[in-house]
């Protein structure tokens, strides 16, 4: 059962894998998953280093960014609160929910923290790491386009970026945002991917994941290509049945597990 | 079965190991003189430079003597007036000499004017130790040998090394010889606690390695553990520190160094008070510093002997140097054959015109000048003085100003190579890593552009993180963050604020000095 489970977990680990890749070009995707096979190679301790030091360039391009959106913030654009009824407003927020399940996958790195005590104090600030930052970019999503335009726009926050203009010259600047986004995505499939391997690994009794590396990434690679055809499937994708099968799966998953683990410790107990 | 016969090869290998690894038999000497120095003979062979001076000690009844050096090795001066005179007219007038029962203790501790003495036991060791730059006193009927520390001969004067130099502060630099070279750190930190361990290394040259640190800074797992690496290296000879960095780095094919490497004392010193170990290598300038963190190639000595306001910006126009002698030959390229949309239409237009009659890719152009930069580089470093002004000539004017005339090359691509090529000497530590980056980074970004730049970024970093030096990860204080250790980096905080160690290097004793030293002017009353 446990391992059925997980299994599961590691398809969507790869669902999510899959939606990531900026281009659907095979030959980036393989630079991609080269690059994230390095860092799992490395193992866990590295590429969460890189990770910590790449944080506060994304900080600063973040805030860089809000402060230059300064201008073209128009706040009223927010007004319209609480005009949905409440069932339609969950059914929304199961979207993000499915976006924000994937911190999830960070429960599984529990077992590598120094200090276990102070487990459930760091899953409440990586939360809050997690969303202040995008609710940040929603707000100004909202506030400079409003609510219709921004649900239209394919990828809303590019298009902020591309309102940027630092005095007349550093227009544009949004091809180094996707580069930073680049980045940030590596390091996020590092994770996910890292996760899959290691309760593979665990699931099979192997006793390094770093074997299931290469075959991970081979079947990475296809499997990216396969998930849609073009950005207008892609967005039906997201919008749809990703969301029901990614809140499945996070919530699924972790209940199973614990299900598991109590008829476990019953077991044990008699 | 099989792993019986593997068992057995194993076996057997190491019995032929130990076989040729077994030390040389020792040769106790004999009583006879004549014996041992014929036995000394044989070991050197028809070598010239290797003096055996027999003498008499005494007057009537003398007991014959001999003094062997290796000439050259041994300062002659001292030799003959500290050696050869007390030995031979100093003891004409003591009577009975052959009488004293221990003639080696007399001579040693009535006799000898010279300070550093050692008593020898064996032929090999007489041997080493005149190679070592010693003079050994053998006497007729001796149980021991007398070894006198003559060290001398050539070496050069201390004077100010050509890599670092400095505007302010100490000009003095290593020399070739290990000694003067640990009296100079000795001269800079006056305190017992300052040890100097040696060992030899090299089969064939046998050459003195010392490692020096602060009892009390210096971890001693830290000390167990370059002992235990140096213990390790077996090779031929050791020329120079490179050769034994290349065997303690912790990852040595990385382009990163993760071994320091200082010229000056100040520099070495101000290490060791950091908790840091030094390796001294007998023939070298350039002392070895472990363990090196990828931050220390920005910082250099004279950051903390200006004002902390002018080192802390210099040290910025360090890491923006270094950002751009990785980054901006890729960028360009990246900017130029992908991402034109994202240049200033006014700049893109004046590019384009600049770049309208070179016949070649902007990949290839910035490529082959890039490599025609590093020839020229590797140029004037190899050639002969005099013929250095040669080197910038044909450099900047032919390859220069020709190509951008004849249309061959695009001024932007000069100017970029050119800002390339000057923003790589800023930070010297990292010229080597930077050349191999560089042309990852512009094949990257010649075939992905952006894309393929930001790729490499974090592969280098990825691996940057990955990289320890003697069990410190290299890039810490950025990662692992720790925030108390950032105002050495980034910046250079006041020295009455950086009352710590850096915290993973000297937490054996973290306290630099008390907090809260800030001058203040008095109260007026």
């Amino acid at each position: 059962m446990y391992t059925a489970s997980v299994v599961l977990r590691e398809l969507g680990d790869h669902w999510v894998t899959a939606t990531m890749p900026l281009t659907p070009l095979v030959v980036f995707n393989i630079l991609f998953v080269i690059s994230v096979a390095y860092g799992l190679y490395l193992g866990l301790e590295v590429f969460a280093r890189a990770t910590e030091a790449t944080y506060p360039f994304f900080i600063i391009t973040l805030l860089a960014a809000s402060l230059f959106l300064l201008p073209h913030l128009n706040f009223r654009l927010l007004r319209p609160v609480f005009v949905h009824t409440p069932l339609e407003m969950l059914r929304a927020s199961l979207n993000i929910f499915s976006y924000y399940g994937e911190s999830i996958a960070l429960l599984f790195l529990l077992p590598s923290l120094r200090h276990q005590e102070q487990a459930s104090g760091i899953n409440y600030r990586v939360a809050i790491y997690f969303t202040v930052p995008m609710l940040m970019f929603v707000i100004g999503e909202i506030t400079v386009f409003g609510a219709e335009e921004t649900s239209r726009l394919v990828f809303p926050s590019f298009e902020l970026v591309k309102m940027i203009t630092v005095a007349g010259f550093f227009e544009r600047i949004e091809s180094f945002l996707l580069s930073f986004w680049a980045t940030t995505v590596i390091l996020k499939v590092m994770l996910l991917y890292y996760v899959a391997l290691v309760s593979f690994a665990t699931a099979f009794g192997l006793p390094d994941y770093r074997h299931l590396i290469v075959p991970g990434a081979i079947i990475m690679v296809p499997l990216s290509l396969l998930v849609f055809a073009d950005v207008g499937q892609a967005r039906q994708f997201l919008s749809t049945t990703w969301n029901v099968f990614a809140t499945l799966v996070e919530v699924a998953t972790p209940l199973l597990l614990l299900t598991v683990a109590a008829f476990k410790q019953k077991g044990r107990a008699r | 079965m099989l792993n019986f016969i593997m068992r057995k090869l194993k076996y057997l290998a190491m019995l032929g190991q130990s076989e040729a690894r077994g030390l040389p038999e020792r040769s106790p000497l004999s009583p006879d003189l004549e014996t041992n120095l014929k036995l000394l003979q044989g070991i050197f062979g028809v070598s010239s430079d290797f003096i055996c001076r027999r003498f008499v000690i005494g007057f009537d009844d003398g007991v014959r003597a001999a003094v062997v050096f290796i000439d050259g090795l041994v300062d002659q001066v001292q030799l003959n007036s500290a050696v050869m005179h007390s030995l031979m007219a100093g003891t004409v007038y003591i009577d009975k000499i052959a009488a004293i029962s221990d003639l080696i203790d007399y001579l040693d501790q009535r006799v000898l004017a010279v300070g550093g003495t050692v008593r020898l036991h064996d032929i090999d060791a007489i041997a080493d130790y005149i190679l070592s730059g010693g003079a050994v006193i053998l006497v007729e009927e001796g149980r021991e040998a007398i070894g006198v520390d003559m060290r001398g001969g050539e070496k050069r004067a201390v004077e100010q090394p050509s890599t670092e130099g400095t505007v302010r502060g100490p000009r003095e630099g290593f020399v070739e010889d290990i000694r003067t070279n640990t009296a100079m750190l000795r001269r800079k930190i006056r305190h017992p606690g300052l040890t100097v361990e040696s060992l030899r290394i090299g089969k064939y040259t046998r050459t003195e390695v010392s490692i020096a640190y602060i009892k009390g800074l210096a971890w001693e797992g830290l000390i167990d553990e370059i002992k235990r690496r140096l213990q390790r290296i077996d090779i031929d000879g050791v020329l120079e520190s490179g050769y034994l960095e290349e065997f303690i780095a912790d990852n040595p094919l990385s382009p990163f160094a993760t071994v320091g490497n200082a010229e000056t004392p100040d520099k070495v010193a101000a290490k060791l008070l950091e908790g840091r170990a030094a390796i001294f290598v007998d023939g070298t300038p350039n002392v070895l510093t472990v363990p090196l963190l990828f931050a220390e190639s920005f910082q250099v000595p004279e950051d903390y002997y200006a004002s902390p306001l002018f080192g802390s910006a210099v040290r910025l126009v360090r890491y923006l140097a270094y950002f751009f002698s990785l980054g901006a030959a890729p960028l360009y390229i990246a900017l130029a054959s992908f991402h034109q949309g994202l240049l200033p239409s006014p700049l893109l237009i004046s590019l384009a015109a600049a770049r309208e009659n070179v016949p070649f890719p902007t990949a290839i152009e910035t490529t082959a000048m890039l490599i025609t930069f590093e020839i020229l580089r590797e140029a004037g470093v190899r050639m002969p003085q005099p013929l250095g002004q040669a080197v910038s000539i044909v450099g900047a004017l032919v390859l220069g100003q020709a190509a951008v005339q004849a249309g061959f090359v695009s001024a932007p691509v000069v100017i970029v190579v050119a800002l390339t090529a000057i923003s790589t000497f800023v930070v010297p530590p990292q010229i080597d890593s930077g050349v191999i980056i560089r042309f990852l980074g512009v094949a990257l970004a010649s075939s992905f552009g952006l894309y393929g730049i930001i790729i490499g970024a974090l592969i280098v970093l990825i691996h940057l993180s990955s990289l320890r030096s003697f069990g410190t990860p290299y890039f810490s204080p950025f990662a692992p963050l720790s925030v108390g250790d950032l105002k050495d980096t980034l910046l250079r905080a006041p020295l009455w604020k950086m009352h710590k160690r850096p915290r993973l290097i000297g937490w054996i004793d973290p306290e630099r000095q008390e907090p809260g030293k800030k001058p203040e002017p008095p109260q007026r009353r």
